[in-house]
């Protein structure tokens, strides 16, 4: 009670009375919980509704056979419901297929052999809805969708449905509608159910399957089956848990996640400044109350712990605001997020923020215990205060004046150990010595700021004279003579801005490299591929006979029919794939590692080898000269590396055969892209009609020119940074009302002043201008030093964030429009933060301020 | 030059309006010395800004050579403090990141004066008030009484027809107020500016030519020293 009494007093009062700062402190820590909050609600939903989706579709399955996306000759599927253990064996094929004339809306097909699915999942008509009879189960034109879906798009039972399957337009009837039950659960309900021999006719995948679920007997442990089954498969399937795959989902985009939560924590970090920073100013101004409380006996512990708990009630108010408005924030930031995962990783539908109440307490604790933590420098430098001292202006100023060597020494130490932690490589995947080299770097630079500060007051100072710009003057001599308040407004802004920076630097350096990579390597003048590709997971390819007689055509010189199927390489989850070697050494360019691409390809099609990406090569420590391990229906096989390029249409690596080896190994499939080069004089036009008249009446091709593919590699480069873009801005904001406080505050605790100067016959826009050449010198100064750590920072997310998470090759361009933008941004910000702050001081009533004692 | 009609100020505190200045009528002619006496609260100070225009009433008229101050737009009035009104205060009120040198130059610099132009002035004002050595010193480097002659030739800086001085002496020892005295009354005497000292004690109100006593915020008496 007495606690609670004495904070009452001493804490909310004060927050009270200082009504300006405990809002923007508290509006500044919301932001930064917000950001993080959003961030991690976003990715949460992301990686729940996958694992959702993945659990109802695998329903009572116990174990899962799959080979990637190379599929599983259907003729095991006898022999595998032949093991000792298995109950049930389920075939399955599964796949994403775009509706046609509907953008962006697509419907996983799930293709089962309904009279096989009992033991595994449970499938219930709609209300109302009559069961199917046996011949609509089995036509072949059947198909069965989500009550949701049908409500959605409005369709019935009945309606006719045309989907963009494998390379051509499919028409599907409706012949029963789904309650969202089992399976239809999955996707948000963008789910379809056909008959297995349907799907793979459609998906031009006969005789193949994608997976087989089984369901085994709980008397006999998982370990034994999966031993007995592995006797009687080919080694490149893999048998493993349904639940192993949502790790491998996890897994594939933990980098991904990891990127977007490290740029939002920085969003935090400039929040946890303005708590140091309005705690710091708390004392400051408090200094003779606290003075007065310790000559009527409070302790030093007592005094210290009354300016924590203000920093803690500012982070718990902030946190708990910062999360209502994060979770907000995360559905609009959802779209973007699925959108990018949907078009990088895999085919997603999330609808709703799913968080637990584990992210809601962990954003909660770090906004709370960091602004605790935030506070407890300023906290022990009001424990220190003597009452004597107390009522002496200028304490706790000379006391920073003092320390800022210090500070130097410690920024020194930081900025030397940002340097040595990056040097080591990844610790399981991930860049954590690259991240703590970031906060060294951004502690570090941070450091600096007192000494710097008072450098170029005092410089300024002597620069001006006093004799010909006596508003300079004053200007110069509060940032030197408050360099603790200053100094910390601009750490927290120079570190927003070095955010903003470095990741420019580096989206503009990675889109540069990405322009040139696509510019040297897009060769091909036309480029075919289904219209049901740009969705991930659609399995859609072009028929090989469509692939053969496209050869045929006049005006092609050449074409390159590209295949690729996600497998797992050395733990790794990569594309194996096939292109025309020869094809590519004549007219296609690769960038290689080392070497040149004509006698690197031809090489590698001679000796039946491979060529392996740099994110391959990285993550799995194979070079050049190397053998990649890989596990075929025939046994396994060790192809010779015969060289590594630069990639960054693949996340996850690629490896690379000639398509004659593929073809050996497991047949003609068609192609998922084909890559056609003219012939000279051929007629584009013409070309691009007799492709489609090959295509068919149904068929759902596209045919992309050179420039129309380059425009759409780098369309979908950008939308990838959206978020880390937003994020960018959302620290900057932060770092504003930082500097704004800190002005105000300057300007309150400096009325006596201005009044002064007011009385001697300064104008209010003469005394407004004082407190905006502050405010524009801080921004300045924040240029300055956001400008040097943002360069190196970006260096380190090129060199060893971004190399160590994807394996990317990036070339470090320094962009001067970079230095234009954020200088603009860093002068703006600051003069817009001194505003109010200019107005305040101009507005001062003079007889009051004149007769305040500071 | 300095006259003042019907008078008043009123404070808001709170529910409670408080009468500072109540009705004061007086006339102050050039080069006259005048000190306003009486109780803590009998409305001195106000009285000052007023006349300085630093404050407007709440009823009544202040005239300043002419102009009346409740007409001047802020950007005017700012002007008349800067050249015609010199102020002192009880506290100094020296800007602690300006030298003694740059304090004084303050008003000049901020009414754009060239270089030379200041020079001279803020030397000779330095040198009148004995302390062209101390130019270059920071306010926390000087004592108290050579921090109020620094405020003194700030005040008279830019040879104002009037100064109005706060306390002058309030925060000072008896050798330190008696050398501020003199130089009030070697101003007056020499240069015919018109003073007018806000003080408590009796002997700096000796000094003057005219000892104007409030009680209340009225005028309770006037008389001649």
């Amino acid at each position: 009670m007495r606690t609670w009494t004495v904070l009452r007093l001493i804490i909310v009062r004060n927050l009270r009375a200082s009504p300006v700062r405990t809002l923007v402190t508290v509006a500044g820590v919301a932001i930064g919980v917000a950001a993080f909050t959003a961030i991690q609600a976003a990715n949460e939903s992301v990686l729940r509704s996958f694992q959702r989706a993945l659990d109802v579709v695998a329903g009572r399955t116990t174990l899962q056979i799959s080979a990637g996306e190379l599929g599983i000759d259907e003729r095991l599927l006898p022999a595998v419901q032949q093991v000792d253990g298995v109950i049930a064996a389920a075939p399955i094929i599964q796949a994403v297929a775009p509706v046609a004339g509907r953008p962006g809306k697509a419907l996983v097909l799930l293709g089962v052999d309904l009279f096989a699915e009992d033991p595994f999942r449970e499938y219930r008509m709609a209300d109302g809805d009559r069961p199917p009879r046996i011949e609509d189960l089995l036509s072949p034109d059947a198909i069965f969708v989500t009550a949701a879906f049908v409500k959605e798009n409005g369709l019935q039972r009945g309606s006719r449905l045309t989907l963009l399957v494998g390379s051509k337009r499919r028409r599907f009837i409706i012949k029963g509608l789904l309650a969202p039950q089992g399976p239809a659960r999955a996707f948000d309900g963008n789910l379809a159910v056909l008959d297995i021999a349907t799907a793979q006719v459609a998906l031009d995948k006969v005789g193949q399957l994608d997976r087989i679920d089984l369901v085994t007997r709980e008397q006999v442990s998982l370990s034994q089956i999966t031993a007995s089954l592995a006797r009687v498969l080919p080694p490149h399937l893999a048998i493993q848990r349904p639940d192993r795959r949502s790790q491998q989902v996890e897994k594939m985009l933990r980098a991904f996640r990891l990127n977007l939560t490290a740029l939002s924590a920085i969003a935090l970090l400039v929040g946890l400044f303005l708590v140091y920073n309005a705690v710091s100013l708390s004392v400051l101004q408090r200094r003779r109350q606290i003075g007065i409380l310790r000559s009527l006996g409070l302790t030093r512990a007592t005094v210290a712990a009354l300016f924590a708990a203000e920093g803690a009630a500012l982070g718990l108010v902030g946190s708990l605001l910062g999360i209502g408005g994060g979770l907000l924030l995360g559905r609009a930031l959802l779209q973007s997020v699925s959108h990018t995962v949907s078009a990088l990783y895999a085919y997603l539908r999330v609808e709703q923020i799913q968080v637990g109440p584990g992210l809601l307490l962990l954003a909660l604790s770090l906004g709370t215990a960091g602004a605790l933590i935030a506070s407890l420098a300023p906290a022990y430098a009001a424990s220190r205060i003597a009452p004597s001292e107390a009522v002496h202006l200028g304490f706790y100023e000379r006391r920073w004046i003092r320390r800022s060597p210090l500070a130097v020494l410690l920024g020194t130490l930081l900025l030397v150990a940002s340097f040595l932690f990056s040097r080591p490589g990844p610790v399981g995947g991930i860049p954590l010595f690259g991240y703590l080299s970031l906060a060294c770097l951004i502690f570090g630079v941070a450091c600096f700021t007192p000494q710097l500060l008072r450098w170029a007051g005092v410089g300024l100072h002597l620069l001006c004279g006093g004799r010909r710009a006596p508003l300079l003057q004053l200007g110069a001599g509060n940032l030197s003579s408050q360099v603790g308040r200053n100094a910390v407004a601009v750490a927290a802004m120079m570190t927003a801005i070095a955010m903003l920076v470095g990741l420019t630097l580096m989206i503009e350096s990675f889109r540069r490299t990405v322009e040139l990579w696509v510019e040297q390597t897009i060769r091909a003048d036309l480029i075919v591929s289904p219209a049901a590709r740009f969705v991930k997971g659609s399995g859609a390819r072009l028929p090989e006979d469509f692939v053969e007689a496209a050869t045929r055509i006049e005006g092609i010189a050449a074409l390159d029919p590209f295949i690729g199927r996600r497998v797992d390489l050395l733990g790794q989850e990569a594309l194996l794939a096939a292109g025309d070697f020869e094809v590519v050494a004549r007219h296609g360019k690769l960038l290689f590692r080392a070497g040149d691409s004509p006698a690197i390809l031809t090489r590698a099609k001679g000796e039946g080898g491979v060529i392996i990406s740099e994110s391959l090569a990285l993550a799995t420590g194979l070079k050049e000269g190397g053998r990649l391990p890989l596990d075929l229906p025939s046994g396994r096989v060790e192809l010779p590396i015969a060289g590594v390029f630069y990639d960054y249409a693949t996340d996850g690596g690629k490896a690379v055969m000639d398509r004659a080896l593929w073809t050996r190994v497991w047949g003609k499939q068609g192609a998922d892209v084909v890559a056609i080069y003219l012939a000279p004089g051929a007629d584009e036009a013409s070309v691009r009609q007799r492709l489609e008249a090959l295509a068919g009446q149904d068929g759902a091709i596209v045919i992309s020119s050179n420039r129309a593919l380059k425009a759409k590699v780098l369309e979908i480069f950008d939308n990838t940074f959206v978020v880390a873009r937003a994020l960018e801005l959302i620290a900057v904001l932060v770092a504003v009302l930082g500097i704004f406080n800190v002005l105000w505050a300057s300007v309150l605790s400096r009325q006596r002043e201005i009044g002064i100067l007011r009385s001697v016959g300064a104008t209010r826009a003469q005394v407004a201008r004082v407190v905006l050449g502050e405010a524009g010198f801080l921004g300045l100064m924040v240029e300055a030093l956001g400008l040097l750590a943002g360069i190196y920072l970006s260096l380190i997310l090129i060199h060893v964030i971004n190399k160590q998470s994807f394996g990317w090759t990036i070339q470090f361009q320094f962009s001067w429009w970079v230095l234009l933008k954020s200088s603009i941004l860093a002068l703006g910000a600051a003069l817009l933060a001194g505003y109010l702050p200019a107005r305040q001081a101009a507005r001062l009533n003079i007889p009051a301020a004149v007769a305040f004692e500071g | 030059m300095i006259r003042l009609e019907q008078v008043a100020k009123v404070y808001s505190l709170g529910r409670v309006d408080v009468r500072a200045v109540d009705g004061v009528t007086l006339a102050i002619g050039q080069g006259e010395f005048v000190a306003l006496v009486g109780p803590s609260g009998c409305g001195k100070t106000t009285l000052l800004n007023l006349m300085a225009g630093i404050d407007r009433p709440t009823s009544g008229e202040v005239w300043l050579d002419g102009e009346c101050l409740d007409r001047l737009s802020d950007d005017r009035l700012t002007r008349l403090r800067r050249i015609r009104v010199g102020i002192i205060y009880q506290f100094f009120n020296l800007l602690p990141t300006l030298t003694a040198w740059e304090n004084v130059a303050l008003p000049l610099l901020l009414d754009g004066l060239q270089g030379s132009e200041i020079e001279g002035r803020v030397w000779r004002q330095l040198e009148r008030v004995g302390l062209t050595h101390r130019a270059h010193h920071w306010p926390h480097e000087l004592s108290g009484g050579e921090q109020q002659r620094v405020a003194i030739a700030r005040a008279i800086v830019a040879e104002p027809r009037v100064v109005l001085a706060d306390e002058p002496t309030g925060n000072l020892d008896s050798v330190a107020g008696g050398s501020v005295l003199e130089l009030l009354q070697a101003l007056n005497r020499e240069h015919r500016q018109t003073i007018i000292l806000a003080t408590h004690s009796e002997e700096a109100a000796g000094r003057a030519g005219r000892i104007v006593s409030l009680r209340d915020g009225k005028i309770e008496r006037i008389e001649k020293a």
